[in-house]
Order: structure tokens, then sequence, then C-alpha cells
């Protein structure tokens, strides 16, 4: 007859468990390091989401505004200009909304990634051709294509980024 | 990965639908099946023809927004040059013998150029209410040689 230890064993303890360090202070740290990372996550969120929605609200007031800039850019064909003008900004005010109001979180993010590596590209481009041309990112109140503005953008890109791999790796 | 990318088309093509119909009624709508005429995308631009025009009956002032090393090596004849990065220091001098009632054609290098809206909105904050801008800049004008220094 077979012991009951050998039909039903109890389980082994996962090495984490019987490691010495895993004290319940261990965890209380992780579970502190856990929280201020959410918390951190949301914050830039709330923040790229804003910075998004003045950018596309002010070029959704004033459409022919962006479309000179775009123009300016001589990036695109004339004739795609209106439809890039009218869409773009409206791309950019439903994705930050929906990035903060937690549905499709995901898609929203990956769409302001790719929008601010879009807006990274045109502003080096312009940058390397030595244009004068306005940056339109923030509609009539824009500033020229410069370091500057390169530079935020590279910054939204990477924040942007974060917060993607973030959300993506919270899901997995 | 999948569903980042569904999720992202989904999103985009919906708020693609949702900007095209806010568009077509709002009173700033633009029409998006076509190109904007160079009126349509600013009121005070002209082409090379009718600034041409202006140049042959030497009515119009000609201002070049250009940096001043890009207006030796080349620009329209009698042009000034009123590089718009320069206009406090140099619009002082200038506003002397810039009557206001003068129309003023305003050009910089090329379309792509944003130097000449720039100074044309500083030169109609200063009171000249009679400024065009010769989008297509000294480009164009260069390539169709007419009258040049």
């Amino acid at each position: 007859m077979m012991s009951e230890t050998a039909c039903n064993p109890k389980p082994v303890a996962a090495v984490s468990d019987r490691s010495p360090f895993n004290s319940s202070a261990d965890s209380a740290v992780g579970d502190r390091r856990y929280r201020l990372g959410n918390i951190s996550a949301t914050v830039l969120r709330f923040v790229l989401a804003a910075v998004f929605m003045v950018a596309g609200g002010l070029k959704i007031a004033d459409p022919i505004s962006f479309a000179r800039n775009i123009v300016d850019y001589d990036l695109v064909p004339e004739a795609f200009v209106p439809m890039i003008a009218v869409v773009l900004p409206w791309w950019e005010v439903v994705a930050a909304a929906l990035a903060v109001a937690g549905r499709w979180k995901i898609g929203a993010l990956a769409a302001l990634t790719g929008m601010s590596g879009v807006f990274l590209v045109v502003g080096g481009i312009t940058l390397a051709r030595g244009l004068s041309v306005e940056c339109g990112c923030f509609g009539f109140l824009s500033e020229r294509v410069g370091l500057v503005s390169v530079s935020v953008e590279a910054a939204l890109l990477v924040v942007c980024g974060l917060l993607l791999w973030k959300e993506v790796k919270n899901e997995s | 990965m999948k569903r980042i990318v569904i999720q992202t088309a989904g999103l985009l093509a919906a708020t693609t639908v949702l900007a095209l119909t806010v568009n077509a009624f709002s009173p700033v709508g633009l029409s998006v099946t076509r190109a904007l005429t160079l009126r349509e995308l600013d009121a005070r631009y002209i082409t090379a023809e009718e600034t041409k025009t202006r140049h042959d009956a030497g009515q119009s002032l000609f201002l070049d927004a250009r940096r001043p090393e890009l207006f030796a090596k080349g620009h329209i004849a009698g042009a000034q040059n009123l590089p718009t990065d320069e206009f406090g220091e140099r619009f002082a001098t200038m506003a002397g013998w810039l009557p206001k009632e003068a129309e003023l054609v305003i050009y910089c290098d090329m379309k792509s150029c944003a130097l000449s809206r720039q100074l044309a909105d500083k030169l109609a904050e200063a009171g000249y209410g009679r400024v065009v801008i010769f989008r297509d800049g000294w480009v164009a004008w260069k390539e169709r040689e007419w009258a040049a220094e």
C-alpha cells in the first residue's frame, strides 16, 4: 500500500519562498515601488494627454493655419494637405482622451507613439533641410522648427513609448 | 501585437470619420477633395505673374525677408532687405521712408519659408494695411530669369 504522502505529496515550496531575503518587508517595498510606478505612469499619461489635447484642439479651431504649415514643410503633395489638416488634429485629441479614459488605452498610446515618431522625423528632415518653417505643433502658437521643437518631439516620443511599453507589460 | 494593431487601426478609422463629419458642418471646415488655392491658404498670397505685374508697374515696394547674406547673393531688382529676424532694429531706420499707404510685396526664398508671412504679420501690426506676399519667392523669380540684382 502506498503511503498518503506518496499519493498526495506536499507541494515543494518555491525557491523564493524559502529565500532568507524574502521577508514581508521586502514584499512591502516591492508593493510600494509597484504603486509608485503606476502612479507615475498615470500622472505622465495625464500630462501627455493634456499636451496632445491642447495641440490638437488649437489645430481643430484653425485648420487653415495648420494647412499652411503643412504646405510649408513641402513634404506631401498639396492635394493631400486639407485631409491631413482636418484629420490629424482629431487623431491627437481622441487618442489623448482614450489614453486617460482607460478605454482602448493600448491602441490610443500606440497611436500617440506613432504620431510622435512621425512629428520627430518631419522635424528632423526640416531641420536638416535648413527650412524656416513654423512647427504647426500648437496651431497659431507654434514657433519655428529648431533644436528646441525637435527635442520636445523626441521627449514626447520617449514618454509615449515608455507608457505604451508599460501598458503592454501590465496586460501580458 | 495583433490586438495593438487592431485597436490602433480601429481608433484611427473611427476618428477619421468623426473628423470628416465635423469638418463638413464646421464654419472653418476645409474642402478635403482638392488642394487649397493660394488665396485660401492666405488671402495675402499672390502668384508669380501677379508679382511680375506689380514689379513692372513700379508702384509697389518689394521687401526681401531673408538674412542679409542671402539677400546679397541675389534678390529681386529694386527690393530692399528687411530680415524678419532683425525686424526690430532694421524697421526703426526704414520706417521713415516706408509710407503706410504703399503696397508692400514681401518675399523670401521659396514656398516653404515662413519668414515672408511673419514679416507681413509684423508690418500689419505696425499699421501697414496693403501687404501682399509673393509665396513662391526668390527661387521662382530666378527660375523665370526676371529682373534681379
